[in-house]
């Protein structure tokens, strides 16, 4: 059979365009997580991972002060039982946030950038929250207030995460509290 | 501290039946009265009700929780005792509301202010929604009793930093201020109301009507929600009852009356999934927020906005300003500051956000909560229900209400500096850091007032099952009877017809003595 120009063009393009959709719903490469949570799955884990420089700037997260637990870790656990806590409706709304933000071509979309969130600059997620911030598109505002709240809950409600506010319990209720 | 009366009381014997319980029925389970929910209205109605001889059942949707509970820290507070965990907010997620959802209702996690209903408030119902039996006069006797129930006091200690930079700013402009009465007994100043009084002294339905109530003989029914009514020829004949946490049995109570006490949102989705009847489609529309915008200020000294009695100075200077029906008017307070909520609720993430938190002693924070449903332009929202069945609040914001909130910020920097901050950052997640009242000015006139980027929030759920005169736009009269079923009251926050003006729990707290009197008297006479 003898292919036109016409048909090569038609079906390198019809290739080009079916390996693009294949590319646009593959997840974006993260490095595999050991741990398993309760409703994080590994790849919502490690964006949140990802984002949480950014959203946590000047924090130390990467600090090996804590002999437990890095609090990076800490602060993605503490996520995961938050959002256990949340009604049905708000983990769904959630989880589909965190499942587009994990596809490449959705990332596209709402990151507003064609670089993989892996391979972002802390500087580069900075700007893309900011941007999410004050995008004139509610669907950015809300996505981007969700995960504010997600993240600050989980970092700042921790007594662990307490020292750098000099915020305690009254003395009366400090013993066994935490 | 005061003795832990719910854990007394459980070791009496209180009949307390939750989705653990070692109950099984099949068989309806008979009252004279269902009440459904806890809070303000549901436990004044069950200690009066119980007190005039008739058998009650109390049916909480949320769990009993008590002092013994209260670790005193939000992580675990707000998922125990709040709705959705304290992350309910409106369809557009534009403010986010915060509601009780545990034996209490709002009452265990309020911050005790206790104010009567507003003059101006009760002389507009009058004129607007025909409530001529709730004038002043005829409601002091209701506002007395509560307070000495509930033990009501303009708080006698001197306002914690927070509140006293209040009091200084508006010293320093002429403007108005009050002393709060909160109620309390025995208060140990801790600042840590919102999380559950973990000494008892609050006065809350949790440590005062409910354990009489239950003393008396009332079944408390926790953790279930009621999901229908079931209802024929004009009268609920069951309520279907499921574990809230979808896990355990599932129980049938027939009663004479119903009391529904589940609170605006939650008494308007009731009626909503029982399909009752609505000639006029009414339920769950005009439901007010009394809508709050917040101020942050940086003080050169140690303010500690964590520490001391939440709230114990406010102002009403701008509240009445313009009129009943003019601009829209806000009342100044402040809040207890506790890490979780004030990171979530300041504006901007990243090192800006990393600095205000490490300021956390330094921090004052000021809220204007904007009174709604005055004005042709302030409908308030509507409660609508997912697929699930499951409650959420539509409430757009006017252009009138957006006017407030602008006039508000304003207000609260002026306030701030007069009061001596350094700096002062306007809730906004366009704002900065100002340096000076000028500069606030500035910013605060350029800064676009919308949903998403002005965050709200609501502690003041009112309306939905609106009371009045006029059957064509009210769903109760004004003794909260629901004018189609015979024997369902409404004594809870969703039959105010506007919001109030004012912190709203000794409001329903007098409208729920006198209606649960009434209601007794009319079974007094079937019987």
């Amino acid at each position: 059979m003898n292919l036109s120009r016409r048909h090569f063009i038609v079906g390198a393009a019809a290739c080009g365009g079916a390996m693009a959709s294949y590319w646009l719903i593959q997840p974006q490469k993260f490095k595999p997580l050991t741990t398993r949570f309760k409703y994080l799955s590994s790849t919502h884990a490690q964006l949140l991972r990802a984002l949480a420089p950014a959203m946590l700037a000047g924090v130390d997260l990467s600090s090996q002060a804590e002999q437990s637990q890095p609090p990076i870790d800490r602060l993605i656990n503490n996520i995961d039982v938050a959002i256990g806590l949340l009604p049905h409706h708000s983990q769904t709304e959630l989880n589909q946030l965190l499942t587009l933000l994990s596809h490449r071509g959705s990332f596209i979309l709402l990151g507003q950038t064609t670089t993989p969130l892996p391979e972002m600059t802390v500087l580069q997620r900075d700007a893309m929250l900011r941007g999410w911030q004050l995008h004139s598109l509610k669907p950015l505002n809300q996505a981007y207030l969700g995960l504010h709240e997600l993240f600050m809950a989980a970092w700042y409600g921790d007594p662990l995460s307490w020292g750098s506010l000099n915020y305690q319990l009254p003395n009366d209720f400090h013993e066994n509290q935490i | 501290m005061n003795t832990d009366p719910i854990a007394e009381g459980l070791s009496r014997g209180w009949l307390h039946i939750t989705p653990n319980s070692d109950h099984q029925s099949d068989t309806p389970l008979e009252f004279d009265i269902a009440i459904i929910g806890s809070g303000a209205g549901g436990g004044i109605s069950a200690e009066q009700l119980t007190q005039a001889g008739y058998r009650v059942a109390i049916i909480e949707e949320g769990p009993l929780k008590s002092s013994q509970d209260f670790n005193l820290q939000e992580r675990q507070a707000y998922p125990d005792l709040y709705q959705e965990a304290a992350a309910r907010k409106t369809k557009d997620k534009g403010i986010s509301i915060f509601q009780g959802r545990c034996v209490g209702g709002s009452t265990t996690v309020n911050w005790t202010t206790s104010l009567r209903t507003p003059e101006p408030t009760l002389a507009h119902w009058q004129k607007a929604w025909g409530l001529n039996q709730l004038n002043a006069e005829q409601l002091t006797p209701w506002f007395e009793r509560a307070e000495q129930r509930l033990n009501m006091h303009p708080w006698p200690v001197p306002p914690n930093p927070n509140n006293r930079l209040l009091k200084e700013g508006c010293d320093k402009l002429g403007w108005s201020y009050q002393v709060i009465p909160r109620n309390v007994k025995g208060c140990w100043n801790l600042g840590y109301c919102g999380m559950g009084c973990p000494t008892n002294a609050k006065q809350s339905m949790l440590t005062t009507t409910i354990p009489q109530a239950l003393d008396a003989g009332a079944t408390l029914f926790s953790s279930y929600r009621v999901q229908q009514l079931e209802h024929n020829q004009q009268r609920i004949s069951a309520l279907k009852i499921e574990p809230a946490n979808g896990t355990g049995a599932r129980l049938t109570i027939k009663a004479k009356e119903v009391v529904l006490a589940a609170g605006a949102i939650g008494s308007p989705a009731l009626l909503l999934r029982s399909k009752v009847a609505d000639p006029n489609h009414l339920i769950g529309k005009r439901t007010f927020l009394h809508p709050v915008v917040i101020s942050g200020a940086l003080m050169p000294f140690q303010v500690n906005a964590d520490q001391g009695a939440p709230q114990s100075i406010y102002s009403d200077e701008f509240v009445w300003k313009d009129g009943i029906t003019g601009q829209a008017g806000y009342k100044l307070e402040v809040p207890p500051v506790h890490p979780i909520l004030l990171a979530t609720k300041l504006a901007g993430f990243g090192r800006l956000h990393r600095h205000m938190m490490q300021q956390f002693g330094n921090i004052q924070v000021t809220l204007a909560l904007i009174r709604d449903g005055f004005h042709p332009q302030s409908q308030g929202g509507e409660v609508k229900l997912r697929t699930d069945g499951s409650p959420y609040l539509d409430y757009p914001i006017s252009d009138y209400l957006w006017d407030g909130a602008r006039r508000a910020l304003l207000s609260m920097a002026e306030l701030q500096f007069a009061a001596g901050a350094q700096q002062v950052m306007p809730i906004h997640q366009q704002s900065a850091l100002t340096n000076s009242w000028k500069q606030a000015k500035q910013l605060i006139a350029n800064l676009p007032m919308k949903t998403l980027q002005t965050p709200l929030v609501s502690a003041h759920v009112m309306g939905g099952c609106p009371m009045g005169r006029d059957e064509q736009s009210s769903l109760v009269s004004d003794d909260g009877r629901f004018r189609y079923l015979d024997n369902l009251t409404i004594i809870d926050g969703s039959v105010l017809p506007t919001s109030l003006g004012a912190n709203p729990q000794l409001t329903l707290y007098a409208l729920a003595l006198r209606n649960a009197g009434k209601l007794a008297k009319r079974m007094s006479k079937k019987a």
